[in-house]
């Protein structure tokens, strides 16, 4: 009798033994899950920094840099952005409509709800996406997605958002799963001759140095983006940035506009969920 | 009767150690062909490395400059890191799960 109990346990185990890869490997995306396991990772790791700080990043960490920082935002570096992006905002397209008719809320204080997931392109839509989506629609070349004037527009519009929690969604549908998926795959795979991930140096090594680098935390630091790096001498956007990390792994950097980088950015911005707006911002 | 081995030994085999050793505009262009088909790999892995771009570069930039030692040593180096790219794409595609927050 237990010898034949035992058997029938041991089957039952092996089976579902045998089960739990596949069911893994199949288990649906929890965007809201992985949200709560990644807000309360950096909460244990440094339990004494407010969650609404995370969105200074590299300023949390090092003293002397956040000395430095608030001196230089007496002048905020970026301001000049601000102004042109204001001026290429309001100026009219040629023929007589504006990023204001084409956006939601007539483009302002809207950044907080992006990168967005669209249902009927299937695909993320970053707001640099949107604005050039607009361009286009009303006759004008899309502007490159990395630098000025493009950064300066969309420095702009973040500033209008200042403040007002991110608040990206991801919809219970299988595409925008996916794209949340495939973004987050991206954040944590290693590439590049360096071998490192995004995750290497700004989750497990997060708030430690790089060389002269403090390394900003993940959470939070899509928040402060455009910014104005002294490194850069301007004002660049998120995926600026990405081509840059990729760069410094020894990693031939995608496309601006490639579905590597708008899902990348739709899941580290929706990670952040609830943080303040902080853009644009100053980095070293 | 052993001179005679080492003399028949000799004149076989060092010739065809002495042409295989030697690279060849044929040679070259083969390694560079081996060195695209890996790197074309990568790229459909959607990890490629510079440096393996790089050695590509001056693999066929030597192989115009008639420098088929050069070509081919820069074209193997090439695949080399081709392969070791397409290696860590393959490998992290299971490894990423590894280092998820949870």
């Amino acid at each position: 009798m237990i010898k034949r109990d035992f058997v029938i346990g041991a089957v039952i185990a092996a089976v579902a033994l045998a089960a739990m890869p596949i069911a893994h490997a199949g288990a649906k995306p929890d965007p809201a899950a992985d949200q709560k396991a990644f807000q309360a990772y950096f909460k244990s790791r440094f339990p004494s920094l407010p969650l609404a700080d995370y969105v200074d990043g590299p300023y949390n960490f090092s003293k002397s840099e956040r000395d430095q920082w608030k001196q230089i935002m007496d002048f905020p570096p970026y301001q000049f952005s601000l102004d042109t992006g204001k001026q290429m905002f309001e100026t009219k397209f040629p023929n007589g409509k504006s990023y204001a008719d084409c956006l939601p809320n007539g483009g302002i204080g809207i950044a907080q709800n992006y990168p967005m997931f669209d249902e009927k392109t299937g695909q993320v839509v970053t707001l640099a996406g949107a604005v050039n989506q607009c361009r286009v629609d009303n006759g004008l070349k899309p502007l490159k997605l990395t630098k000025e004037p493009m950064a300066d527009l969309v420095a702009y519009m973040t500033y209008t958002s200042r403040g007002k929690p991110i608040d990206v969604k991801v919809p219970d549908s299988p595409k925008a799963l996916a794209a949340y998926e495939h973004g987050k795959e991206y954040f944590y795979t290693r590439r590049g001759q360096l071998n490192f991930s995004c995750a290497s140096c700004h989750v497990q090594e997060a708030g430690k140095h790089l060389r002269g680098d403090v390394l900003a935390p993940a959470l939070g630091i899509t928040a402060s983006f455009p910014v104005y790096r002294s490194k850069w001498g301007n004002t660049g956007t998120l995926v600026r940035r990405f081509v840059g990390c990729n760069e410094q792994v020894r990693s031939v950097p995608d496309k601006p506009d490639s579905a590597n980088y708008r899902d990348l950015a739709y899941f580290l911005t929706y990670m952040s969920d609830g943080l303040p707006i902080a853009g644009p911002g100053a980095r070293p | 009767m052993k001179r005679l081995y080492l003399a028949g030994f000799a004149a076989l085999v060092l010739p065809g150690l002495a042409a295989a050793a030697t690279p060849t505009k044929a040679s070259a262009e083969h390694a560079i062909a081996a060195a695209e088909a890996k790197i074309k790999l990568s790229a459909a892995h959607d990890n490629q490395w510079p440096s393996t771009l790089a050695a590509l570069k001056s693999a066929k930039a030597a192989e115009k400059k008639s420098d088929f030692a050069t070509a081919e040593t820069e074209a193997k180096r090439a695949e080399m890191l081709a392969g070791l790219s397409l290696q860590q794409a393959v490998s992290q595609k299971k490894l990423w799960k590894n280092a998820v927050v949870h």
